[in-house]
């Protein structure tokens, strides 16, 4: 704990935010073999260490939150991606059959093979849900998922490309860290871990779970219900242009699988292929103008080969 | 004598603009966003593949794990980076494997004389890890990781992937 009045000269330098989310982490870290004084001295060390503590202090500024702005780290991003992942496989089921599961993760991890994709802690992961529902999401960490109602809605490998490569993109972007950490719950949550500090180690994951918990509830129903922002939307569909262009595929894809969207039913849809902000004409328009030139001619016998062999995986 | 002053004009921006280019590539390339030639980054995936040229699309010449430590060489294929490993073998990483803050994978580790400033440290395994997805999965029981971690394991060859790419027609190995 921290006086706010020896804070202050430090806030350009070190934030506190940062450090008392270090010494959260140092406590829940080193596992509760531990006890709890071995490890509030690693954390009081590092604090030591860096000139921010001097005993026992007092924190209760809200300054001293504002400042932290403490980013969320590749491997927690992993947690959380696996919990948002094991949320939506207890409300979807995956689809057994590996011919179609196979193809989509061909497709997949080749255009994550694109010099522009950014790795995620654990790789990327792709994985086909049986449902009527019109949906492709991706949860922060890599896991990204298709319905096969998306599926059997698009029409080429070349739409099917598109929407991946928007969903890596939304990865790669972290859009999903990006909007737990510009959340209204954020500084809240964070303050929350600060007081964790003091508590020991059993309790500490505890309270740790409590905001991991919010954090998924939150990713679960932006994936889910509200979609992403429009500007992060724009983001991805620019990125997706990236990506297939440095794989080999059209960026007419993305283009006609959004303009195949929007004439499908929004009752069966959720997220953000099917919300009308940004409105499909919108997003068309600025993925058909920002790379209109730089696309090699393209091979029809390619994209026939490609349709044809996406007609016979949905057989 | 407008024509030789224009043609003046533009013979001295050129030769300006081609002294920048030749002269500035050290400029360009030792400076990628935040990362500088010569500067000690952390690995910050699980696994990072230090590949022979700027490209997911070869035999990895070496796995490195989380927090293992490299020196970037090279930044003129940005966002790849040449790097060389602790072991002294060079090759290429994407940059958004590693982070120039250093990884402590012991909260308990003698940080010796390092100077280290409170944002460039990571406590590996701390904060949302395996202790906090443990007591994530009591709480809520309806939760299916099982299938999270068989979905994690799959994997294809990359043989069979660059066999995939080329007979649709698609770039392999840029």
């Amino acid at each position: 704990m921290f006086r706010k009045e020896n804070l202050q000269t430090r806030i350009g330098r070190a934030p506190v935010g940062q450090v008392f989310l270090y010494l959260l982490c140092g406590i829940l870290g080193t596992g509760c073999s531990f006890l709890s004084t071995q490890i509030e001295d690693a954390g009081n060390y590092l604090a030591e260490r860096i000139g921010l503590i001097e005993g026992s202090q007092d924190y209760s500024s809200k300054d001293q939150i504002e400042n932290s702005k403490s980013q969320i780290t590749p491997e927690q991003e992993y947690y959380i991606g696996r919990a948002i992942a094991a949320r939506i496989l207890a409300r979807f089921k995956r689809l057994p059959e590996e011919k179609l599961q196979s193809y989509v993760e061909k497709i997949g991890f080749t255009l994550a093979a694109s010099r522009s994709v950014a790795q995620p802690f654990g790789g990327y992961h792709f994985l086909v849900l049986d449902s009527d529902q019109l949906n492709a999401m991706a949860a922060p960490g890599g896991y990204i998922f298709v319905t096969t109602g998306f599926l059997r809605a698009l029409e080429s490998e070349d739409q099917l490309a598109g929407i991946v490569a928007h969903e890596i993109a939304h990865v790669t972007l972290r859009h999903g860290i990006r909007t737990i950490e510009q959340s209204d719950d954020y500084e809240g949550l964070l303050a929350l871990g600060l007081a964790a500090g003091n508590l020991n180690c059993a309790e500490a994951i505890s309270q740790a779970t409590v905001i991991f918990s919010q954090f998924v509830d939150s990713m679960v129903d932006t994936l889910l219900t509200s979609g992403y922002s429009q500007q992060y939307e724009y983001e991805a569909d620019a990125k997706a242009g990236e990506i297939l262009r440095d794989t080999g595929y059209p960026i007419s894809g993305i283009v006609e699988a959004i303009k195949v969207m929007a004439k499908g039913d929004s009752h069966q849809s959720s997220g953000g292929w099917f919300d009308t902000h940004p409105t499909p004409d919108d997003r068309t328009q600025r993925l058909s103008s920002t790379f209109a030139s730089g696309q090699s001619e393209p091979n029809y016998l390619f994209i026939k080969f490609r349709t044809e062999r996406f007609v016979a995986k949905l057989k | 004598m407008r024509v030789l002053q224009t043609g003046m004009y533009v013979i001295v921006k050129m030769t300006v603009a081609s002294l920048i280019i030749l002269e500035c590539p050290v400029l360009i390339s030792s400076a990628y966003g935040e990362y500088n030639v010569g500067e000690s980054m952390s690995v910050v995936i699980r696994e990072a593949r230090i590949m022979p040229s700027a490209s997911h699309w070869a035999k990895p010449k070496a796995v490195l794990k989380y927090g293992d430590r490299v020196v970037i060489t090279d930044l003129k294929n940005a966002p790849w980076l040449g790097v060389d490993t602790s072991e002294g073998l060079g090759g290429f990483l994407h940059d958004s494997a590693i982070t120039n803050r250093t990884i402590v994978l012991n909260a308990n580790a003698d940080l010796g004389s390092t100077k280290i400033e409170s944002t460039n440290v990571v406590l590996a395994g701390k904060g949302f890890n395996a202790d906090v997805e443990d007591l994530y999965q009591v709480q809520e029981k309806d939760l299916n990781y099982q299938i999270v971690d068989e979905w994690e394991k799959r994997s294809i060859a990359q043989e069979v992937l660059s066999e995939f790419a080329q007979a649709g027609g698609l770039k392999v190995g840029e």
